[in-house]
């Protein structure tokens, strides 16, 4: 009897497992959003999909594409996906819109483009030997297949490249498009060809190998190869000896490829179907261009667009926080803003009135009042926050807020009273930095003439008019801003403050020997314990010859529509179009 | 003097004008702070490059030479290349033009028929409500500045009540293929009506903005002048005989205070071109005014100057039409 009746409890457990499985999986629908579809579903068993069955016990159902939905009810089996779709992938759009008040400012030529858009461009339809991993900032091998072999002495980069790859014509990628490519920029000599100038040779070891020399050791050398001046463009297809005038394209290799684009209207990118990599969640991206931040705005509000991106301005973003249908994104941001303080003008060739001026200026106000207190923090070296080696030396010099005693005893010294005012021009430029600009010049006279002994008059100028006066340094006092242009401390040092650069970012004619030597060491030395304590000591100097007074460092914000996810504000500051997606309506 | 030769007359006077205001703007333009390779390429290229990239733009030549040798191109078609990688001026204006056109003519149309019908209606109720009222929206709507208007039009009838678009001239994915230049003609030759019907619900509001800011003149200048009519005695004739007043109105009054207003309208077309500056700008509308704005911003020669010139033949072209239509108006009129 016993015999009879055990396997019939047996069956009727089994069923009753089924039951409780089936009954669990459709009681308990799956949430609506917030599902990734790159993650699978083996979540489903912590959310009852799996009610009865435990992993090893040998009762897990059949589950071939790993999505923890079994493949008795999932009707796509072989292809991980989401309960709400019956176990299919999420079906995505295949179109987003984007919106900028960004413009492709001088051409899409790897050798040429500086601007921040077109690089941007450039970075979703090309790509370098090495990439920098989204989120975490590291530096991960894109079309190399490994990171490099670098000499002894931090000269040489043996790099081996990828097999798969090709550019969009078809033709093979291989070590002869990296050294075209690179000795292009260099022998091109445009704006950016500079990023390069520690490249001394490329050398073709093999099909698929490259052996780049440098004239000295670059710690930062990877990162540089993560740049648009280093992507491989097809040199079949493009001219050695001129760059690209507009509306050319390079054929590069990448996730999209940039189908239609009419200069200050909108650019469409297209998935590439010849990448050889993970494509694009997305397959159509249009950025549509927005000639003022309020129209974006509104577009974005409108739905009109479903993302936007540079830039509203921070009272409009805090406005959309409280619009129920958008997301408001904020990042990390690895922009600078910095006061120049010209040298070769008098009397700022004096240290301490430099330093006067450091010890006056209030960055909280300027956070408080122009960016709303969230929206950028304030800055006490011209390394950002965040970035390796950061250390707050203005703060240890002079305090966190305005030290109006220090300043004036540092005026004092320098011969100045309160009937012999220091009276000087305050440059700034009214539209390339945003339209928040005249109100933080307006901040800065405030704070610096509270200290009696300052009198100040600002004066604007378009960007083009201060690019003039810089190079003339007509200018004593401007407020200038530094996007990076790749993600190392290198990038916020050696342009400002080596004697040998000519950037007029800095102070022109700012030199210190000191400085010199201790910039040269930390491009060299490759343990990071010992650049950090070198990086430390140049911020020290930094602080103490204040050429330039770091201001305040500008978070990044995107706007969404709810449901678009995939976007990435990371301190590289690239905007990778390839990572965004939303469900379909 | 016959018509041929009154326009051709007018077409030989255009060149000079044309000639002249060109050479102030190629002076003023290279006499202004802001150099134009330093603000392309933005950071600081070293002196030899500078050199050498002025050299290719032929800004190292002396003015006069650069001014010769751009009238020589001038001639021929050739409005020069763009300092902004390379494009062609004539390309991007041929591109632009139709669609200031497109919004230049709409907004006459708005500006026209709310303006004189305003003003007609005004100057037959003088001194009623209707008429304070009229006279008060024409100095409101003439002092608001154009952008304001636009942005209190994109936030009520696109934000508030989601009516129509917030801006652009068409859907990127609406392609159409280029015939005319004139989208909504393009769109219906192709039979796109998706696209036809995007175009037209993106001209709306740029349209009402500019068609609005200037109707406030027209409003203001009909009114006046049918009032001056009204009081003439073929109208007070014509109401003697028992004509209906709607007839007095129109046929009599308002063809008889429509000359002084088509001078008008000739005239206000350059003041709706500086307009389109702003309204284009405001609504992301990718014509001539938003061309010339975003040039000055990257001190682009070449492209204001082609941008100016082609303002110029419109205002020149314009001028030429309403005088001509005087004559059709008014047959007492002889060249």
């Amino acid at each position: 009897m016993s015999s009879n009746i055990t396997p019939r409890i047996g069956a009727l457990l089994i069923a009753l497992l089924i039951v409780g499985f089936v009954g669990g999986y459709y009681l308990d629908p799956a949430p609506e959003s917030g599902f990734d579809p790159d993650a699978g579903y083996q979540d489903g068993y912590d959310e009852g999909y799996g009610v009865g069955y435990e992993e090893g016990s040998g009762l897990v159902p059949p589950d071939t594409d790993g999505d923890g939905i079994p493949d008795a009810v999932d009707q796509c089996p072989d292809e991980a996906g989401d309960p709400a779709f019956g176990g299919c992938p999420v079906p995505l759009r295949d179109t987003i819109r984007m919106g900028t008040t960004d413009q492709v400012e001088v051409s899409l030529d790897t050798a040429e483009a500086y601007d921040y858009f077109g690089v941007n461009v450039l970075l979703n339809i090309g790509e370098g030997l090495y990439a920098i991993e989204p989120e975490t900032g590291n530096v991960i091998p894109a079309l190399a297949a490994d990171m490099p072999v670098i000499s002894g002495d931090g000269l040489e980069y043996t790099i081996d490249l990828r097999q798969d790859a090709t550019f969009q014509d078809g033709t093979p990628f291989t070590a002869s498009a990296v050294k075209f490519s690179i000795d292009r920029t260099i022998s091109l000599e445009l704006d950016p060809s500079w990023l390069l100038e520690m490249v001394e040779s490329v050398e073709v070891t093999g099909t698929h190998q490259v052996k780049i020399t440098l004239s000295y050791p670059a710690t930062f050398f990877t990162s540089i190869l993560s740049l648009w001046v280093t992507y491989p463009v097809n040199p079949n297809t493009t001219p050695a000896d001129e760059a690209l005038a507009y509306p050319d394209i390079p054929d590069t290799i990448g996730p999209y490829i940039l189908t239609e684009w009419l200069r200050f209207e909108y650019w469409i990118f297209e998935a590439n179907p010849e990448y050889y990599g993970t494509p694009p969640k997305t397959s159509r991206i249009v950025v549509r261009h927005f000639e003022d931040a309020t129209t974006l705005r509104l577009a974005v509000e409108v739905g009109e667009i479903d993302l936007a991106f540079r830039t509203i301005t921070p009272t409009d973003i805090e406005d959309l926080k409280d619009d129920p249908d958008l997301s408001v994104l904020e990042g990390v941001g690895a922009v600078v803003r910095y006061l120049v303080i010209n040298p070769n003008i008098q009397p700022f060739g004096d240290k301490l009135v430099r330093q006067a001026l450091a010890a006056a200026v209030d960055r909280s106000r300027i956070v408080d009042l122009v960016f709303l207190g969230t929206l950028a923090g304030e800055l006490y070296s011209q390394v950002p926050m965040g970035m390796p080696g950061h250390t707050d030396s203005f703060k240890d010099k002079y305090g966190e807020g305005p030290d109006l005693d220090t300043a004036r005893q540092l005026l004092d010294q320098a011969g100045f009273s309160e009937t012999n005012k220091l009276t000087f021009d305050l440059w700034y430029t009214p539209v390339r930095y945003g339209e928040t600009e005249p109100f933080v010049a307006q901040i800065l006279k405030e704070d610096l003439e509270a200290t009696g002994m300052i009198s100040i008059t600002l004066q604007s100028a378009e960007w083009s008019t201060m690019g003039d006066l810089r190079r003339a340094g007509s200018m004593p006092v401007y407020l200038l801003g530094w996007y990076p242009d790749f993600v190392d401390p290198d990038n916020y040092i050696h342009p400002f403050f080596h004697s040998s650069q000519e950037w007029l970012w800095g102070g022109p004619g700012y030199s210190n020997p000191e400085m010199d030597d201790l910039i040269i060491q930390e491009r060299a030395e490759a343990d990071p314990v010992a650049r950090a304590a070198i990086l430390a000591a140049i911020q020290v100097i930094m602080a103490e010859d204040a050429p330039i007074i770091p201001l305040w460092q500008t978070n990044q914000v995107a706007v969404t529509q709810l449901g678009v996810e995939g976007v990435v504000l990371d301190i590289s500051q690239y905007f990778r179009y390839w990572l965004i997606w939303a469900p379909e309506r | 003097m016959s018509l041929r030769t009154y326009i051709l007359s007018r077409v030989l006077m255009t060149i000079p004008m044309i000639l002249l205001l060109l050479t102030i703007v190629f002076v003023v333009l290279r006499v202004l702070p802001g150099d134009p390779v330093v603000s392309l390429q933005g950071k600081n290229i070293p002196e030899e490059i500078l050199q050498a990239e002025r050299h290719r733009l032929g800004l190292d030549k002396p003015i006069f030479v650069q001014y010769v040798d751009y009238l020589a191109k001038l001639l021929q078609g050739d409005f020069g290349e763009s300092y902004i990688g390379g494009e062609s001026i004539a390309g991007q204006i041929l591109h632009r033009l139709p669609a200031t056109i497109e919004l230049a003519i709409a907004s006459m149309i708005v500006a026209v028929v709310v303006g004189v019908l305003l003003g007609i209606q005004a100057a037959h109720r003088r001194d009623s409500l209707f008429d304070q009222g009229a006279k008060l929206y024409g100095m409101f709507i003439y002092s608001v500045p154009v952008f304001f208007l636009g942005l209190v039009l994109q936030v009520v009838f696109s934000k508030s009540l989601g009516w129509l678009p917030v801006a652009g001239r068409l859907d990127p994915l609406h392609a159409v293929d280029k015939v005319t230049g004139f989208i909504l003609i393009d769109s219906l030759l192709a039979s796109n009506y998706e696209a036809f019907t995007d175009a037209l619900s993106r001209l709306v509001l740029p349209t009402v903005t500019l068609g609005l800011y200037l109707s406030g003149i027209f409003l203001r200048i009909s009114r006046v002048h049918m009032i001056e009519t009204l009081r003439e005695d073929f109208v007070t004739a014509a109401r003697a005989r028992g004509l209906k007043e709607r007839t007095v109105l129109y046929r009599y009054g308002f063809r008889n205070a429509l000359i002084p207003t088509v001078t008008i309208l000739g005239l206000q077309f350059a003041a709706l071109l500086a307009g389109a500056v702003l309204t284009e700008t405001t609504f992301s509308w990718p014509g001539i005014g938003l061309y010339l704005f975003q040039s000055i911003g990257f001190r682009d020669y070449n492209a204001i100057q082609g941008g100016i010139v082609v303002y110029a033949l419109l205002v020149a072209l314009t001028s030429l039409i309403v005088d001509v239509a005087y004559a059709w108006i008014d047959p007492r009129i002889r060249y």
